[in-house]
């Protein structure tokens, strides 16, 4: 009875509906790992296929299932309920044996190999146990360390498990990351880090519903939650200069805040510098992929031409992700209560009424789109330079004015108060993904000089969704703007 | 401590007014026909449980949301549609105040500052130093007392002639609480400015309001001035012999376990209180805190 209960602790510590999610992950993980063993290695051995299959499964069980006891023993300290505090040990432990030391001694009977079997397995469980029981920055690190490891590993020189040495660094990366956890869990359960900062791990930050519009203290809201765990160096210092009556679009831009507020210009380049830093780190993993799949491609061809298709990578996923970002935040401010829009809205000078309403609808659409244009003529050129062919460079300029087409029409929409229902948002927001990063893919995944959208029928599918799409945003669109030009004023929450 | 009304004020038209408001959230309706004006110079303290719809109402009749029928006018123009002249003589405080809060408190009064012609930059530095609020910490980073009167010193600063503030004193301690009170005091009897202060916690509110409003269950069942009420109305307790004899119109009726009747009664045209005469009955004053648990229980 009690070895049921400590197996069903980790599940009673999640939603319903996050159990739900699980199962459905388990299942499809089962499938595609099974099919991707099937079809990568044909004549593979039978244990190898199963220790991988083990090793990956481990890795997700302590990854997305086990951490959320943290959240469990985070409550039962507070709520001062030590027996269930141990029982969540108890249960980990079970759940340790059960998924390493279990395996490592079978396996270790036929092959000969516990150790290294067990090593695997400690591994990958400490590897996802120390993703979610670590701070986000910890975190971080650790996938870029992930990253570089496997990108880097014949430069490296490090020994896989089948050959000897592979002891040497598994055994102590084994140990850190337990002890990252250690350290991570007890401080969280010791209540030494509160859910909401920046130092909490990750588990604890998502139980505390920080992405919901409004989190457990009513009072506050998501955007002071957001900016209160953000360092000092990573926080956007507005710039005043030029706010003022006479200036109604950039005043309003200052009183939406994010990203598009007006800035000084040290606190602009600190943000791009952000993205920039992973962005080219990025860079480098690619060309290192790249030269590693062509060795006997030129060396400055290849670096040209995987810098260049990355460029277009990045630049067309992040037009699609500044549209999002935008869109979320000036739906936030529409529709979750909040005091910026009464504060605007009573704010003398802007004329809420005539004047104010096209300057809304600059301040929230001009900043992202003059961003998306710039990113567009970069994009084209780095396919110009990549010889990239006309329907190829078409598609690229399609995914961004579609990325584009979403932030006016989604705007209009949230401003002028006319929203689709929530499921319809989210399915034109996917489908519009699928098909600008089908769009933005396609084209740069094909051999260089030998560019093809694959068959023509691809093509007539795609041009005739984006056909869809466009009378679709041009829909909601127009339906935003009579919602506008009916509204008394341009504040009113949607 | 309360604000006096002049009667040359009163007579003034209302600056705010709100007329036959109906609101209704996914078909359940959260006002109905609800009636208001606040007199040039009042305090009105608009009271009622949590979810009675206080903030809702305040909104509406700032124009920061449409009602589902009737009209909201503030210094006589449509709330929906304020001019800037109007909104200069206006601030309100709401009751989660975070807006701007990207930016610090020196920012904020900067920023806000060339919206408002009448704005004392000296009131809003001083009192932010008397109130020892760091002016260069994020706003985000404050607390939710600090940051509630940092929305305050806001307010007061912009020197409007109407101000509104939605549970303003929730997360005031004390000592900050008793200062806000004087304030308002001191700018509705000094600078007559006119006042809607909505609040639960009702002991604030009968030391600063001149009218006083009760919104329960979507209604608003009382709106009088605070003398009248506190002449007017009173508790009737009645006997369990004698309950039966309880006069029809009350504004609250609660049987009690041992069969007598508490009643909230109004006095009559002829001023006397209906039910005064039936044996065995009592009259209590009222304080408005036992008038609200009365009626809201």
């Amino acid at each position: 009875m009690k070895f049921v209960y400590l197996l069903g602790l980790p599940w009673s510590a999640v939603s319903s509906r996050v159990r739900a999610w699980l199962v459905v992950l388990y299942l499809f993980f089962a499938v595609v790992l099974e099919l991707a063993l099937i079809f990568a290695k044909p004549g593979g051995s039978i244990f190898t296929g199963t220790t991988t299959k083990l090793a990956i499964l481990n890795l997700s069980i302590w990854l997305l299932l086990l951490p959320n006891t943290l959240v469990l023993a985070h409550d039962a300290r507070q709520l001062r309920l030590p027996s269930i505090e141990r029982d969540v040990r108890h249960s980990l432990w079970l759940y340790a044996t059960l998924s390493i030391a279990l395996p490592a001694v079978l396996f270790g009977a036929f092959s000969g190999h516990t150790l290294t079997i067990a090593l695997n397995l400690i591994l990958g469980a400490g590897l996802g146990m120390a993703y979610a029981c670590t701070s986000g920055y910890i975190a971080m690190l650790i996938v870029f360390f992930l990253l570089a490891g496997s990108n880097f590993s014949e430069y490296l020189g490090l020994p896989d498990s089948t050959q000897p040495g592979y002891f040497v660094w598994a055994a102590p990366t084994a140990a850190l990351l337990w002890l990252l956890v250690w350290r991570g869990w007890r401080n969280a359960v010791r209540d030494r880090v509160a859910p909401s900062s920046a130092r909490a791990p990750i588990v604890l930050k998502l139980s505390s519903n920080a992405w919901k519009g409004y989190g457990s203290d009513s009072h506050e809201s998501v955007e002071s939650r957001l900016l209160r765990q953000r360092p000092d160096w990573h926080q956007l210092t507005p710039n005043l200069s030029g706010c003022g009556p006479t200036h109604p679009q950039r005043s309003i831009r200052l009183a939406l805040g994010g990203w598009f507020m007006p800035q000084k210009a040290s606190s602009l380049l600190r943000q791009c510098l952000l993205f920039l830093v992973p962005g080219l780190l990025f860079v480098a993993f690619m060309l290192v992929q790249f030269l590693n799949k062509r060795p006997d491609e030129n060396w400055v061809n290849g670096v040209t031409y995987g810098g260049l298709i990355t460029v277009i990578w990045f630049g067309g996923f992040g037009a699609a992700m500044l549209a999002f970002a935008q869109l979320s935040r000036v739906w936030r401010i529409w529709h979750v209560p909040n005091s910026s829009l009464a504060l605007v809205a009573l704010l003398p000078g802007l004329d809420a009424g005539s004047r104010a309403k096209p300057a809304v609808l600059r301040a929230v659409i001009v900043p992202v789109v003059a961003i998306q244009i710039g990113l567009l003529f970069v994009l084209l050129i780095c396919a110009v330079a990549v010889h990239l062919d006309g329907q190829s460079e078409w598609m690229i300029a399609l995914s961004q004015v579609g990325a584009m087409g979403f932030v006016i029409a989604f705007a209009l929409a949230i401003v002028g108060g006319r929203l689709l229902p929530t499921w319809a948002m989210v399915a034109l927001g996917i489908f519009g993904c699928i098909l600008i990063n089908i769009s933005l893919f396609t084209p740069s995944l094909s051999k260089p000089g030998t560019i093809q959208l694959g068959p023509t029928n691809l093509l007539e599918l795609l041009l005739f969704a984006w056909v869809v799409l466009a009378l679709g945003l041009i829909w909601i669109g127009m339906r935003g703007w009579r919602g506008l030009q009916a509204r008394a004023h341009a504040f009113l929450p949607s | 401590m309360n604000a006096v009304l002049r009667t040359d004020e009163i007579a003034a038209a209302a600056p705010m007014v709100a007329r036959d408001i109906c609101q209704e959230f996914e078909g359940r309706r959260v006002l109905d026909r609800i009636n208001l004006s606040l007199p040039a110079g009042s305090v009105l303290g608009l009271i009622g449980r949590n979810g009675a719809g206080k903030s809702t109402l305040i909104r509406i009749m700032l124009g920061l949301i449409q009602p589902t029928s009737g009209m909201a006018r503030v210094f006589d123009e449509e709330a929906l549609k304020l001019s800037d002249s109007a909104k200069t003589r206006l601030a309100y405080v709401p009751q989660k105040p975070d807006a701007l809060a990207w930016l610090t408190a020196e920012q904020m009064f900067d920023f806000l500052a060339r919206f408002y012609p009448r704005w004392d930059a000296k009131f809003a530095h001083d009192t932010l130093r008397r109130w020892q609020i760091d002016a260069g910490k994020l706003l985000a980073k404050l607390s939710p007392g600090e940051r509630q009167r940092v929305d305050i010193i806001r307010a007061l600063a912009s020197q409007p002639d109407l101000l509104v503030l939605d549970e303003p004193a929730a997360a005031l301690d004390p000592v900050a609480r008793r200062e806000l009170l004087r304030e308002i005091a001191t700018r509705a009897g000094d600078a007559g400015t006119t006042v809607l202060f909505s609040s639960h916690i009702v002991s604030d509110l009968e030391r600063v309001v001149s009218h006083v409003a009760l919104l329960h269950n979507d209604r608003l069942l009382l709106n009088c001035l605070m003398d009248t009420f506190r002449e007017n109305y009173a508790r009737l307790w009645l006997p369990g012999e004698h309950a039966s004899l309880a006069p029809k119109h009350a504004m609250s009726r609660r049987p009690g376990k041992d069969g007598s009747m508490s009643l909230v009664i109004e006095r009559d045209a002829g001023g006397r209180w209906p039910g005064a005469d039936i044996p065995g009955a009592r009259i209590d004053t009222l304080g408005l805190e036992d008038l609200f648990v009365e009626i809201a229980e």
